[in-house]
């Protein structure tokens, strides 16, 4: 009896250990997939080819902030591979180093959101946050998987 | 009857000796084939972004890209390269160059001292260039800082070093062909032809290479796996990319920005700060050639976990 409850807490802990695993990689998409569709709002915007909208762009910007903030956390040891990540080893080699690039990340993403008062301020304040974006995909981003 | 083989044998080796001598020697641009030229310096800056120099000769680790030290390491299936010094510097970089030194490393991939270079520099796409922007381009690095320190040697296994064998290598896969424009073709998609099949090397990472690492001319530009890395490089036939636009094409190249608002990755993401300063009228151009490239079915990439 004592063998079958060993046996099964082991199951459960090691399906418990995947499902933390994968749900980190997913959440870290997430993320992402919500950046990437602001981003794709913001970027016409900042382009003309839709209207300014100082507000709107506020309002996207908002949940940036805690939103990089959560990601940082979603890089535990055992998220290295799996669910098509893009992540690269050298991530978790220089924890320190990327999560200085998010926090530069998160003081573009500010000066961002005080930039939403005029179009010309608004497009150079968000070519920094792009910037940030690219700083910290160079190293630790792999190429798009297919 | 042996003594007639082994003359035959002689013959034979003393024949194919001459003819691999003569296919693998250096070929040269000689001073003499250089007209007189005033250097134009922003025509030079434009080679210099449009043909991604400082991506790979930048000094790693600082961020200038003007600081063309060299030393960043390429990986690939034959060993790791370290791409030389190309600053300004007298002794260590091509300061002390000719101009028809540098056209030849350029357009013949042969060094001031008559070696082979590696096609890792794609002087495969460099040779369709013309002498006069490969002038202006030698021009403006000048200009640039000179960077002190010589790079390390090349990390490959010792039968790569033997450089007179890149002769057959460029016997196979080095033309020697000018661009030629195309005249039924409007002028912007020619500059477009004759940046992004020259300077721009488009198709050396867009392209699938075969063992020899020449690039599989059937398979121009259908995208295949990343050259030394782990990932797979895009097919941008319109195959790859026929529901793009020319316009979503120049947002990439000016903002790494992509269509579906997700941002350029791996090493396009060092071309994009190149191309970012190039003029909306070369983006464009470049955009018009791309968008005109028939579909080609590429290598499938790998199912990944």
């Amino acid at each position: 009896m004592i063998r079958i409850l060993c046996a099964l807490s082991a199951v459960v802990l090691g399906a418990t250990a995947v499902l933390a695993q994968s749900s980190a990689i997913k959440e870290r998409k997430e993320i992402m997939e919500k950046f990437s569709n602001d981003n794709k709002v913001m970027t016409a915007m900042v382009k003309g080819e839709a209207p300014f909208d100082g507000a709107k762009a506020s309002a996207l910007l908002a949940p940036w902030e805690a939103a990089m903030k959560k990601y940082v956390t979603l890089f535990p040891d055992d998220s290295k591979t799996g669910d098509k990540t893009r992540a690269k080893p050298e991530l978790w080699q220089k924890k320190a180093d990327f999560e200085t690039k998010a926090t530069e990340f998160i003081k573009a993403v500010n000066d961002a959101k005080g930039a939403t008062g005029s179009a010309d301020a608004f497009k150079v304040a968000f070519a920094n946050v792009s910037k940030a974006c690219d700083n910290c995909h160079e190293p630790y981003r792999g190429p798009r998987v297919p | 009857m042996l003594r007639k083989l082994f003359i035959v044998v002689v013959i034979a080796a003393v024949i194919g000796g001459a003819v691999f001598w003569f296919i693998t020697r250096a070929q040269i641009v000689p001073e003499s084939a250089l007209g007189p030229h005033t250097p134009d310096l922003q025509n030079g800056r434009t080679m210099f972004l449009a043909g991604n120099c400082a991506s790979c000769h930048a000094s790693p680790d600082q961020p200038d890209p003007t600081r063309l030290g060299g030393g960043l390491g390429l990986k690939s299936p034959f060993g790791t390269f370290y791409p030389p010094n190309i600053s300004s510097h007298r002794e260590d970089g091509i300061g002390g160059w000719t101009e028809a030194q540098f056209v030849t490393a350029m357009v013949n991939g042969t060094s001031p001292d008559l070696w082979h270079l590696y096609p890792v520099f794609p002087y495969t796409s460099f040779q369709h260039m013309s002498f006069g922007d490969v002038r202006d381009l030698f021009a403006y690095i000048k200009t640039l800082a000179a960077v002190a320190g010589v790079i390390e040697e090349n990390d490959l296994p010792i039968h790569y070093k033997i450089r007179r064998t890149i002769g057959v290598w460029k016997f196979l896969y080095l033309d020697g062909e000018p661009f030629k424009s195309d005249p039924a073709k409007s002028a912007q998609w020619n500059r477009g032809a004759y940046l992004v099949n020259g300077v721009a090397h488009c198709a050396e990472c867009h392209s699938p290479r075969n063992v020899l690492g020449g690039i599989k001319q059937g398979l121009r530009f259908a995208g295949g796996p990343e050259f030394g890395g782990d990932g797979f490089v895009p097919n941008i036939t319109q195959k790859g990319i026929g529901d793009w636009s020319e316009k979503d094409i120049t947002t990439l190249l000016e903002s790494g920005d992509l269509p579906d608002g997700d941002r350029v990755g791996g090493e396009m993401i060092k071309v994009v700060r190149n191309t970012a300063q190039l003029s909306a009228d070369d983006r464009a151009a470049i955009a018009a050639y791309i968008k005109s490239l028939p579909p080609i079915e590429g290598p499938v990439p790998p199912e990944r976990k």
